[in-house]
């Protein structure tokens, strides 16, 4: 058996699009891709069409408005399929499910991928509205990111969830770029999640209102404090992997 | 509970309403905020994440060994983190600074210097 079999992707609703765009968010630091995409899917009344399940996840079943609700779910509006987890992805889970999930955007024949991420930086305290970085495996992706403000990565690296992303997305000859915010390293970040929602607003043509992030900046930070906990032991258990100098 | 706790500060001294504070506010319903550590050869500089917190209303205290902080939320809740110090700080040199809802406290180390004497 195919180890990602152990990942089962369940669509409670028909997935009927062609060339989707995908946007994940998966915890990892700041939580700026979970707290963006969760924004944007409420904000923009994103439809509900699908969980992902796995053994290997660990076993939380998350309540929203009195409705209990699987913690790595699938959202659609029109073109746009948005992957948001409310869990951290432990590294072997995490192998899997981007195998999985590659394999089941070849499938829907996607035009594009879009991972948000954080870049901490230790001076973000001092800085008001977060720059945003990006990379990606196309070069006419990349110039539409240019386009849209989001600043080049020239040298530097993607490690975690997403690195599997973007290595499995080159593997199937897919689109896939990333997105990153600069944010704390550690500590829940709306302010990087509204930086990235900005730009997806020009990349996709969306319209998220991003007000409610720095409005409720202090709350959400309450709310996500657990998760960022997990995250943050999560990604200790994922960093046994030594980064090159050169980009230390 | 926040309420109660205004009108005992309004009334009584600082020392009481410090005892009130601990024992009803701060022993019950504690969280730790989440915390990152940045040390030097001369300093350990501890920042802690603490939203829906007022300034006025966050208590820091310091011995030689150990750091002491805690704040009540707005939401009804206690931020609290005791940082034990695996050196000696002079506790009056120790500095704390809130902004954006993260404390960021500097602790100094204290470094004795002798002279050593060449026989």
């Amino acid at each position: 058996m195919d180890n990602s079999d152990e990942i089962t992707i369940i669509e409670t609703k028909k997935i009927n699009v062609d060339n989707p765009i995908i946007i994940e968010g998966v915890p990892d630091i700041g939580l700026v891709g979970s707290i963006a995409v969760s924004h944007m899917v409420q904000e923009q009344n994103f439809d509900e069409v699908g969980y992902i399940k796995s053994d290997l996840f660990p076993p939380v079943m998350v309540v929203h408005d009195r409705k209990v609700l699987n913690p790595v779910r699938i959202f659609q509006k029109g073109k746009l399929i948005a992957i948001l987890s409310e869990i951290p992805i432990d590294p072997r889970p995490g192998y899997m499910l981007s195998k999985k999930l590659t394999e089941w955007y070849k499938e829907k024949g996607v035009e594009l991928i879009i991972s948000i991420s954080g870049m901490s930086l230790q001076e973000r305290i001092d800085i008001d509205e977060p720059e945003v970085f990006g990379t990606s495996n196309n070069e006419d992706v990349l110039k539409k990111m240019e386009g849209s403000g989001v600043k080049i990565l020239e040298e530097g690296f993607v490690s975690g969830f997403y690195a599997l992303i973007l290595k499995n997305s080159i593997e199937l000859n897919l689109n896939s770029s990333v997105l990153l915010a600069q944010c704390y390293p550690s500590y829940p970040d709306p302010g990087a999640a509204a930086s990235i929602l900005k730009i997806l607003n020009k990349l996709t043509g969306l319209e998220v209102d991003v007000k409610q992030l720095s409005e409720q900046a202090e709350d959400l930070k309450v709310n996500y404090r657990v998760l960022m906990e997990q995250t943050n032991a999560s990604m200790q258990r994922e960093n046994k992997v030594e980064v090159p100098t050169m980009y230390r | 509970m926040i309420r109660r706790y205004y009108i005992i500060k309004e009334n009584t001294n600082n020392s009481f309403r410090q005892t009130y504070w601990h024992i009803n506010y701060c022993e019950r319903n504690n969280i730790e905020p989440l915390t990152e550590f940045k040390e030097t050869k001369e300093t350990l500089i501890v920042t802690l994440d603490m939203p829906c917190v007022d300034k006025e209303k966050i208590e820091v205290t310091s011995e030689e060994n150990c750091v002491r902080i805690s704040a009540p939320t707005r939401k009804g809740f206690c931020f609290k983190k005791d940082i034990n110090l695996h050196f000696s700080t002079d506790p009056e040199k120790v500095l704390a600074t809130f902004k954006k809802g993260i404390l960021s406290i500097e602790i100094p180390k204290k470094v004795k210097h002798y002279k050593i004497e060449i026989k």
